[in-house]
């Protein structure tokens, strides 16, 4: 074999970027199970194992060797993200259903890993949130407000995820705090943050969901610091957020879209900043254009929570930025060595 | 001076320095043969002859550089090497041992004039010797006034330390080098010497070299943090100096010009000294030799007879390069000589240098963008580059990628990215040579076009003023039924022109077998017209066919005349 | 509430409308310098018709081999050129080959044609080269080369530049010896670096 330059190799692998990913999700994994139970972790089983699982069988299918792909750890970062945005208690066929979707829908027809146009994750959490939409909205209240006992343990939550119980009869699920804005009955944002107790104890994004949101903020900086992602499209995407919630602040009246407090830390936000926005595959190759794509997904994320259909928008925000992403791409080809403004001619004096 | 400038991208990198920068440069045992490619440069000397250490062996070819006798001795063969880096013929020099000179006179350098100086570097052979291995006469005359020397001091590759060691022993030299260039450059306002900063050595020989003599000019060493490809020509100069060099260009439009200490290590001694270029510091380094080392080394000197001295274990050597792990290529022939260019053999072990893995899709990650100093997309070149989309690779500035392979080092998915770049840049550049040979030849069909339309008016004009005069010789010669007796003349007059002296067989027998395939072409032309042809084209087909025939019975008649006088007029009349 | 509402809901409507007359500026700003394909149709639409055909034409002419032979009927590659954006099939053109088909196929938005036989076949590129020891040096192939790449005078032997020839074969009817055959052009280094690229991953 023609061996060809550079001949030295820093040793890093796929493999290990996905690794990274993983560890950093480990944070808000923890908050969410402190906050909503175990459930989530069963989801992230169900659904890594599915997408795991689905990757196998369609490489298999395609004629492709199965053992590199299968062990860079690609499907199963689709498939935690996938569990990690699940409601705790969903009934188990919908991680399956998703990871499936995520892998055979939207990955694989475009060419597997690398190639396609979507993320898979928020393709099938789309999907999902489409197709059954009551499911995908029984999220239970966090532990500290629930009586005790009423979140159910690790055996409780197998049983009603498996056995098909609806958790909704049992009192628990509580709406987040994202829904409580797009239904606030003609409160003041003041009055509202007093009235609910989510807000109670002086949270400003809703007890639970700000922790969860830190805990992926914690994994976001851990990423950057392990340069798997750069700061452009999460910086990029949570500036517009919270500039787009500024210009629609207005004091606090009973048609406020929420403070950006709110809009920083609940819902997806977390989430979609560092673990979503950045993923390479689906969004702008240059910085300046992954700063482009993270600004528009975040003015989108705050027109979807704000004026459409659906309390959280990152999904879909994400999904309609990954179509502009090769349009994106070619108006940001950025400047080469040698082609640059600040070209001197010769003779220019010494600085 | 502030080094606070900087370039995009770049890697840290193991340096694995030490091994072979703690010894000083050796002078290895004369080898048995000199190996002296002599590209298409002429030889001076026959086999056998005797040569003398510093003897012009042949003179400069196209590339404009001699080929000088590193060492007293004989010329025992002049072959042709095929397996050569540039396949041509060689000669082998069989050294005597005794080192005799030729004669050697020096001359202060002081007193001479540029072009003098100029005309000593040139017959001197010297190029640059940091690897891209331009001649350095050509560097030194430059069309563009320079305000800035460069001198490159960096070495940033791993495992290379030729020009630490360099520097370390022989700074007063190059000093004195720098001094001979920048006088023939101009005398340029400043000269910034970078030097990284795992050499501090190097770097006090150099501070000590120059506060030796005293110097109005500005001269600053700069420190500057090892970071690969900082040593790149374009990299140090924006680090230096902050301009880029244009795309395309070279560093003195933007008034720089940047040396190698080698080169100018070289420069002195063949302007002080009258030394040709006949050895270069070569880097032996790598695990499967067990005393790596610096050697000063004829030129021709066999790569086996380095890395004997330097006790190479071949069992243990898993990769064998010419050149340094980032950009050398493999060496496959441990006779092949060293050359002017040759800075580093490595033989790395398998735990040094690890076979690549497998590629992996790519994940689109962006390290490579990273990473690349020329602030390029790596991933979309690739991208681009398996589409074979040629003009989204140059709207990609693939040619503005300087083959560092940074990209390729920190890819996680292993994908040999430089060999892609490689393969589309000469894709791009066969593409470019095309469509510049189109427009070439349509600038050329216009200007055809304007002056045969020229030509017809000032032709047309003649008749219009001269009638009946000149019209005979005039006559246009695109109607056919005239063109005969002007090409029945003109073969005539070549026939005599070639029978004038020794009446020859051959070209006839042509003449007459090309008439015989014309007539039988044209007549299935004719034949295989249809009814919808024109009289006009049935006509010139006639008059072709007329023609044909006329120079074949001419040719026929010749021919059977041969043995006597050939006959003064054609009959002119077939059958 | 109706004041009230509607200021609430100005600022986002603004920043919405700025957001998308940025990227609008961004795409089509661009496109105008950097992308051809987006011109045409702009053009079209400002300007008249036959200017956007005269510029389609010179698009065109671009794409083509400048071979410059006349195998396609008419005198030279702009003439062709000209009829291909009046309108002509563009499938005349046997220098230029499917290649060529192709990129016009790729500007026009139309599908490839099939070469038509009629104007000839797609061969390897050629260059004319003249048999030296032959030729009588009568000058008759020098007015037929459409680009001037034969070198010659009266009673001296003529030679083709190589490196302008075209490969039209214009030149080898003309000669009254046949000394002029056409032979296969040096083939580019470049061409064999495709065959030597690098595996690609799934």
């Amino acid at each position: 074999m023609i061996t060809s330059a550079p001949h030295a190799h820093s040793g890093l692998t796929t493999g290990t970027v996905m690794q990274r990913v993983l560890v950093a999700a480990l944070p808000g994994i923890a908050a969410m199970v402190w906050y909503f139970g175990p459930g989530t972790l069963i989801q992230i089983a169900l659904a890594g194992s599915a997408a795991f699982a689905a990757e196998a069988m369609v490489l298999r299918l395609r004629g492709r060797p199965p053992g590199p792909t299968l062990a860079d750890g690609s499907a199963l970062v689709t498939g935690v993200l996938i569990g990690i945005a699940l409601p705790p208690l969903a009934p188990w066929w919908l991680a399956i259903a998703g990871s499936a979707f995520a892998i055979l829908v939207a990955k694989h027809p475009y060419g597997g890993l690398g190639y396609n146009l979507f993320n898979p994750a928020m393709a099938a959490y789309a999907a999902l949130l489409v197709s059954f939409p009551d499911a995908m909205s029984q999220w239970p209240g966090p532990r500290p407000l629930l009586s005790d006992g009423t979140l159910p343990g690790l055996v409780d939550s197998l049983q009603r995820i498996f056995t098909g119980q609806h958790a909704a009869p049992d009192g628990f699920t509580m709406a987040t705090p994202l829904d409580l804005f797009r239904h606030n009955s003609g409160l003041m944002v003041q009055q509202f943050q007093t009235a609910h107790p989510l807000f109670a104890r002086g949270d400003l994004a809703g007890v639970g969901w700000e922790t969860v949101n830190l805990g992926f903020l914690a994994g976001g900086v851990y990423l950057l610091a392990r340069r798997v992602i750069t700061w452009h499209a999460p910086v990029a995407m949570l500036a517009a957020l919270v500039l787009m919630a500024l210009l629609c602040n207005d004091g606090g009246s009973s048609a406020s879209r929420g403070p950006p407090s709110l809009h920083l830390f609940s819902g997806a936000t977390m989430l979609g900043a560092f673990f979503i926005v950045t993923d390479p595959v689906t969004t702008a190759a240059s910085n300046r254009g992954r700063l482009l794509c993270g600004l528009l997904t975040g003015v989108l994320v705050f027109a979807i929570r704000a004026w459409g259909g659906y309390s959280d928008g990152v999904a879909f925000a994400v999904l309609l930025m990954n179509l502009a992403a090769p349009l994106i791409d070619r108006i940001t080809v950025p400047r080469a060595y040698g082609h640059g403004r600040a070209r001197q001619h010769h003779g220019a004096p010494p600085e | 001076m502030s080094p606070a400038r900087t370039f995009p991208g770049g890697i840290l990198l193991p340096a694995h320095k030490h091994a072979s920068s703690a010894t000083p440069i050796r002078t290895p045992a004369l080898p048995p043969e000199l190996f002296l490619s002599l590209g298409d440069a002429t030889p001076l000397v026959a086999v056998g002859d005797p040569v003398l250490k510093g003897q012009l062996l042949a003179a400069a070819g196209s590339d404009g550089l001699p080929v000088h006798a590193p060492t007293s001795g004989h010329v025992a063969r002049i072959e042709f090497a095929p397996r050569a880096e540039v396949p041509g013929h060689r000669a082998v020099l069989i050294p005597d041992g005794a080192e005799r000179w030729c004669e050697r006179t020096p001359v202060n350098p002081a007193t001479r004039t540029l072009p003098e100086l100029l005309a000593a570097v040139r017959a001197a052979g010297i190029v640059g010797l940091g690897g891209g291995g331009f001649p350095t006469d050509i560097k030194l005359a430059p069309t563009h006034p320079i305000d800035t020397l460069v001198i490159n001091g960096m070495e940033c590759e791993p495992y290379i330390t030729a020009d630490d060691r360099l520097m370390r022993e022989e700074a007063g030299a190059i000093v004195a080098g720098m001094r001979l260039a920048a006088r023939l450059l101009g005398d340029p306002a400043r000269i910034l010497v970078g030097i990284e900063d795992d050499k501090p050595e190097a770097a006090a020989a150099m501070t000590a070299a120059l506060a030796v003599a005293d110097d109005p000019r500005e001269i600053v060493i700069v420190v500057l943090p090892s970071r690969y490809p900082a040593g790149g020509e374009r990299q140090l100069i924006q680090l230096l100096t902050g301009r880029q060099v244009p795309s395309g260009g070279l560093p003195r439009d933007v008034g720089v010009v940047c040396f190698n200490v080698g080169t100018l290590y070289a420069l002195h001694r063949a302007l002080a000294l009258d030394e040709p270029l006949l050895s270069r510091i070569v880097t032996i380094a790598g695990g499967a030799c067990r005393e790596p080392a610096n050697y000063r080394a004829l030129l021709g000197t066999p790569v086996a007879h380095l890395l004997a001295a330097s006790s190479y274990q071949p069992a243990r050597c898993e990769q064998l390069l010419l050149g340094g792990p980032m950009m050398g290529i493999p060496l496959d022939d441990v006779q092949a000589p060293v050359t002017k260019t040759t800075h580093c053999i490595l033989a790395a072990t398998a735990a040094e240098l690890p076979p690549a893995r497998q590629p992996q899709p790519c994940i689109r990650c962006g390290l490579c963008a990273d990473v690349c100093p020329a602030s390029l997309l790596p991933q979309q070149l690739l991208r681009h580059a398996v589409a074979r989309d040629h003009r989204q690779l140059e709207r990609h500035h693939l040619l503005d990628c300087i083959d560092c392979g940074a990209c390729a080092y920190v890819c996680p998915s292993a994908i040999p990215l430089v060999d892609h770049y490689r393969a589309a840049k000469a894709e791009v550049r066969a593409l470019r040579a095309e469509r510049g040979a189109a427009d070439q030849a349509r600038r050329r069909f216009e200007a055809h076009q304007a002056r045969v339309a020229r030509q017809s008016g000032e032709r047309s004009a003649r008749h219009a003023g001269l009638i009946g005069t000149s019209a005979d010789h005039d006559a246009p010669a695109s109607a056919p039924v005239d063109a005969a007796p002007v090409a029945t003349d003109l073969l005539e007059q070549a026939l005599a022109r070639a029978g004038a002296a020794t009446p020859r067989r051959a070209p006839l027998e042509r003449a007459l077998s090309a008439a015989e395939n014309r007539i039988a072409q044209l007549e299935t032309q004719l034949a295989a017209l249809d009814a919808t042809a024109t009289e006009a084209q049935r006509n010139g087909l006639r008059a072709r066919l007329e023609q044909a025939r006329l120079d074949g019975d001419l040719a026929r008649q010749r021919l059977l005349a041969l043995p006597a006088e050939p006959s003064p007029t054609p009959d002119g009349n077939p059958q | 509430m109706g004041s009230a509402e509607f200021l609430t809901q100005l600022p986002a409507a603004l920043a919405t409308l700025a957001t998308l007359a940025v990227l609008a500026a961004a795409v089509f700003g661009r496109a105008t310098h950097a992308d051809r394909d987006i011109d045409i149709d702009i053009d079209i639409g400002i300007q008249g018709l036959q200017t956007a055909e005269r510029e389609l034409a010179a698009q065109i002419e671009d794409l083509l081999p400048q071979t410059q032979c006349g195998q396609c009927g008419h005198p030279g590659c702009r003439p062709y050129a000209r009829a291909v954006a009046a309108g002509e099939p563009f499938n005349k053109c046997p220098p230029g080959g499917h290649a060529t088909i192709a990129a016009i196929a790729d500007l026009l938005g139309t599908p490839p044609l099939a070469l038509d036989p009629e104007h000839g076949r797609e061969g390897p590129k050629l260059v004319a080269y003249i048999r030296e020891a032959e030729c009588i040096g009568c000058t008759k192939c020098l007015p037929a080369c459409p680009v001037d790449a034969i070198l010659g005078a009266p009673r001296q032997m003529h030679t083709v530049i190589a490196a302008e020839c075209t490969g039209c074969d214009l030149c080898v009817e003309p000669c009254p010896v046949d000394c002029i055959e056409m032979i296969p052009a040096p083939v580019r280094s470049a061409l064999m670096a495709r065959d030597q690229r690098p595996p690609v991953a799934a």
